[in-house]
C-alpha cells in the first residue's frame, strides 16, 4: 500500500512545455523556443524555420 | 455517356514538394463549391502581325508556354484554412505529437527566400470506364487567399477562397490514387471572436461581415527564365516568386452611438486585430494582424440597419511582422 506521507512528499512533476527548434537558413544559427505563437513568431518573422527531419540541425 | 461535375475528385498536395518539378507524395481530398475545372492551357503565338507576308492573316503558329491556374472556393474548415494559410504565407511551424496538431504560420521573410512552398493538384473525373480528366499539376503556388465571414445561418457564414497558379508542369494520366475525402471540421461564424484595436465586436453584437485576405502577386513572367524548361515544346515556369504582397482586412459592423471607428480612423490609432473561428477546441483558426490602423470607415447599411464598413491598413510590426495565422486541426504534415 502506498505510504500517504510519501505521496504527499513527492513533488508533482509538471509537464515540460513543448519546445521547437528553429534555424535561420542563412546564418544556420539555431534556437529552441517554447511552442507558443508568442515565442515562435518573432523568430519566424526574421526567417527562422522549423528544423525538420529533412533539414536536420 | 458523359460525366457530371460532382464526380470531380480533387486532391491537393499535403506535403510540400521537394522542388518545383517534383510532385507532392501525399494528398488531401477536398470538396469545393465552385464548379471550375482546371485546364492546362498551351499558349501559341502566330505571325498575323508580322509584315512581309503580303497579307494580314496567320500563316504559322509557334509554341509559347503553358498557363495553369484555378480557384478553390470552400466552406472554411480548420483543415482547409490551415492548408491555404500554410501554402499562402510560407513559413510554417507544426507542433504536437498527436492530434490536434498546432500550426503557427507567418509570411515568408523575403530576406531568406522568395519562393513559397510548392504543392501539386490532382483532378480526376470518371467517365465511360476511364477518366475524362486525369491531370496532375506539379509546382503550384498560392496567389491569394480570402477568408470571408457573414451573418446568417449555416456554412455560408464562413468561407475560404484560394486562387492558385501552376508552373505548367503536367502529368497525364496523373497516376495518383487520391485518398478518401478529408473529414473537415467547418467553423461557423457563430463561433467567432473578433477584437480590433481594442474593441470587442462580438461582445457588443455589432459585427456583421468581413474578410481577411492575402495576395502574393506572384512574379509569373519571371518564372519563364532562360533555362526554365520545356514541356511538349512549350515553356514552363522554373520558379514562382512572391511580388509585393498585400494583406487585407475589412469588416462591417452596426453603427452605434459612441462607435469608435471614425475616431480611430482620424487618430490613426494602431492596435492588433484578432479573429478566431472554431469548430471545437481542437479545430480552430486565429488570424492576427499584429499592428493595424484604419484606412477608411464608411457609413453603410445592412438589411436596413445603419452600419459602418471599415477597411484596415495592416502594418508591419518590428517584432511580430504583419500577419500570423495559428490553427489547430487533426491533420499532421501540411506543407511540411
Amino acid at each position: 500500500m502506498e505510504d500517504p506521507k510519501e505521496a504527499v512528499a513527492a513533488p508533482a512533476r509538471a509537464a515540460a512545455p513543448e519546445t521547437v527548434k528553429l534555424r535561420h537558413p542563412h546564418t544556420q544559427e539555431t534556437v529552441e523556443v517554447e511552442a507558443t505563437a508568442a515565442a515562435l513568431v518573432p523568430y519566424m518573422v526574421q526567417g527562422y524555420e522549423q528544423v525538420r527531419p529533412e533539414n536536420p540541425a | 455517356m458523359a460525366s457530371r461535375v460532382q464526380q470531380l475528385i480533387l486532391g491537393l498536395g499535403k506535403n510540400k514538394q521537394a522542388n518545383i518539378a517534383t510532385a507532392s507524395s501525399s494528398f488531401l481530398r477536398f470538396k469545393k463549391l465552385d464548379t471550375s475545372l482546371t485546364t492546362p492551357k498551351p499558349v501559341f503565338e502566330n505571325d498575323a502581325a508580322e509584315i512581309g507576308k503580303g497579307h494580314e492573316f496567320i500563316t504559322q503558329t509557334f509554341p509559347s508556354h503553358y498557363e495553369v491556374a484555378n480557384r478553390l472556393e470552400k466552406y472554411a474548415s480548420a483543415e482547409f484554412v490551415t492548408w491555404a494559410a500554410a501554402y499562402g504565407l510560407g513559413n510554417i511551424v507544426q507542433t504536437g505529437s498527436a492530434a490536434p496538431y498546432a500550426y503557427t504560420i507567418t509570411p515568408l521573410n523575403p530576406g531568406t527566400t522568395l519562393e513559397l512552398p510548392y504543392f501539386s493538384v490532382v483532378e480526376q473525373v470518371a467517365e465511360g470506364g476511364g477518366n475524362s480528366i486525369d491531370n496532375l499539376y506539379i509546382g503550384c503556388a498560392v496567389e491569394d487567399f480570402l477568408y470571408q465571414f457573414n451573418y446568417g445561418p449555416g456554412r455560408q457564414s464562413s468561407k475560404m477562397t484560394v486562387n492558385w497558379v501552376g508552373s505548367g508542369l503536367l502529368t497525364t494520366p496523373s497516376g495518383i490514387t487520391v485518398p478518401a475525402l478529408t473529414v473537415e471540421n467547418n467553423m461557423l461564424a457563430a463561433s467567432m471572436a473578433l477584437s480590433v484595436n481594442g474593441t470587442d465586436y462580438v461582445a457588443t453584437k455589432r459585427i456583421l461581415s468581413g474578410s481577411i485576405g492575402w495576395k502574393n502577386n506572384l512574379l509569373l513572367n519571371a518564372g519563364f527564365f532562360p533555362g526554365s524548361g520545356l514541356q511538349n515544346g512549350l515553356q514552363v515556369r522554373g520558379r514562382m516568386e512572391i511580388g509585393a504582397r498585400v494583406p487585407a482586412f475589412q469588416f462591417t459592423a452596426r453603427l452605434l452611438y459612441g462607435s469608435p471607428e471614425y475616431n480611430t480612423l482620424v487618430a490613426q490609432t494602431t492596435g492588433t486585430a484578432a479573429l478566431t473561428v472554431q469548430h471545437d477546441a481542437n479545430n480552430a483558426v486565429t488570424f492576427t494582424f499584429q499592428q493595424m490602423a484604419f484606412q477608411t470607415a464608411e457609413n453603410a447599411e445592412a438589411d436596413g440597419i445603419v452600419a459602418v464598413t471599415v477597411t484596415g491598413a495592416p502594418q508591419y510590426n518590428a517584432t511580430n511582422g504583419v500577419l500570423t495565422v495559428t490553427t489547430q486541426c487533426g491533420i499532421s504534415g501540411i506543407a511540411q
